[in-house]
């Protein structure tokens, strides 16, 4: 297995992102407990341009994001509270090509659109995103399987695992999730119907480039 | 008779088993209700996707209100019961019994 320098980007500021920020301590560990460097930087302090996102994407070669995102961006603060009210993003088109070189992985809503073809065209030489093209959900009740199929995911795409095989990973591992907890060994869990429909979102939203 | 007997069998297994009566959408709907409303902890957020954070009870709002949402989740787990041979509602019925745990 390869070693690879990682760079964690998470945020922390709702009920979704402060369970998905543990998720991401907790792929920090596993990932460093295999040899990786891996750095965990809040995304809540980042701006596009900033210098410590810039200067820590320079000792990267692969980018998770942890969070929540809209179609064009990364998100690091939520919508201000007056008009117009738009997000902060942590990386979106002006900034984008800070992620040349790299394996992107972004764990969270929507951002396989517009970010991941903006990644795709801009960066010369674009090494892989795995994203979603639509929400991301999870019920938190049953939130460490969720987070074990995403973290998983990620450790073999730092690993070395291609896009396409990581998305296939995913696929399968959505749609395990979702059969067990509508028919199989987790059909008893509190909740576990709607859990199986977060886990059916995600099979069907989960994508790769290239 | 006999072509007609055919084509129905041959109805039964090519129409997917997922749609579901409006009967059995009301039953599965009731079910919800009745897994949000006795859930010990109806108030607070357990659903999670990018600018939506639902308790049990806006869940089943949720069901109730959004068609989309509702026809999305109650073909899946037709889809996933039969499959299993079991019924639609079972699911959910587990689900009201796990919140008595």
């Amino acid at each position: 297995m390869s070693k690879a320098n990682v760079l964690i980007i998470a945020t922390s500021y709702d009920a979704a992102s402060y369970h998905t920020y543990r998720w991401a301590q907790d792929l920090q560990k596993e990932l460093a407990d295999r040899g990786h460097v891996c750095f965990l930087l809040d995304g809540t302090s980042l701006c596009p341009g900033g210098s410590s996102l810039a200067d820590t994407l320079k000792r990267a070669e692969v980018v998770v994001f942890y969070g929540h995102g809209l179609i064009d961006r990364w998100v690091s603060l939520p919508d201000e509270i007056s008009a117009p009210g738009t997000s902060a993003a942590i990386i979106d088109a002006r900034n984008v090509t800070l992620l040349d070189n790299r394996k992107v992985y972004a764990q969270c809503c929507d951002s396989f659109h517009i970010l991941a073809n903006d990644y795709q065209s801009k960066c010369s030489n674009p090494l892989g995103f795995v994203g979603y093209d639509a929400n991301f959900g999870f019920d938190i009740s049953n939130h460490e399987h969720f987070r074990d199929i995403v973290n998983l995911a990620a450790i073999d795409f730092v690993a070395g695992a291609k896009a396409r095989h990581v998305q296939q990973l995913l696929s399968d591992s959505w749609k395990n999730l979702r059969d067990k907890f509508a028919t199989g060994l987790l059909k008893n869990r509190p909740n576990a119907f709607a859990a199986a429909n977060y886990a059916d979102d995600n099979l069907n939203s989960v994508k790769a480039l290239p | 008779m006999k072509l007609f007997g055919e084509n129905v069998a041959i109805e039964r297994i090519l129409m997917p088993r997922e749609f579901l009566t409006h009967e059995e959408e009301d039953r599965l709907q009731e079910l919800i209700r009745e897994w949000a409303m006795g859930h010990p902890q109806q108030d607070r957020v357990l659903f999670v996707s990018m600018g939506e954070a639902l308790t049990p009870v806006q869940y089943f709002h949720k069901v109730r209100e959004d068609k989309e949402f509702r026809l999305k989740l109650f073909t899946l787990l037709a889809t996933l019961a039969h499959r299993a041979n079991q019924e639609p509602e079972q699911l959910i019925r587990r689900a009201i019994q796990a919140n008595k745990i």
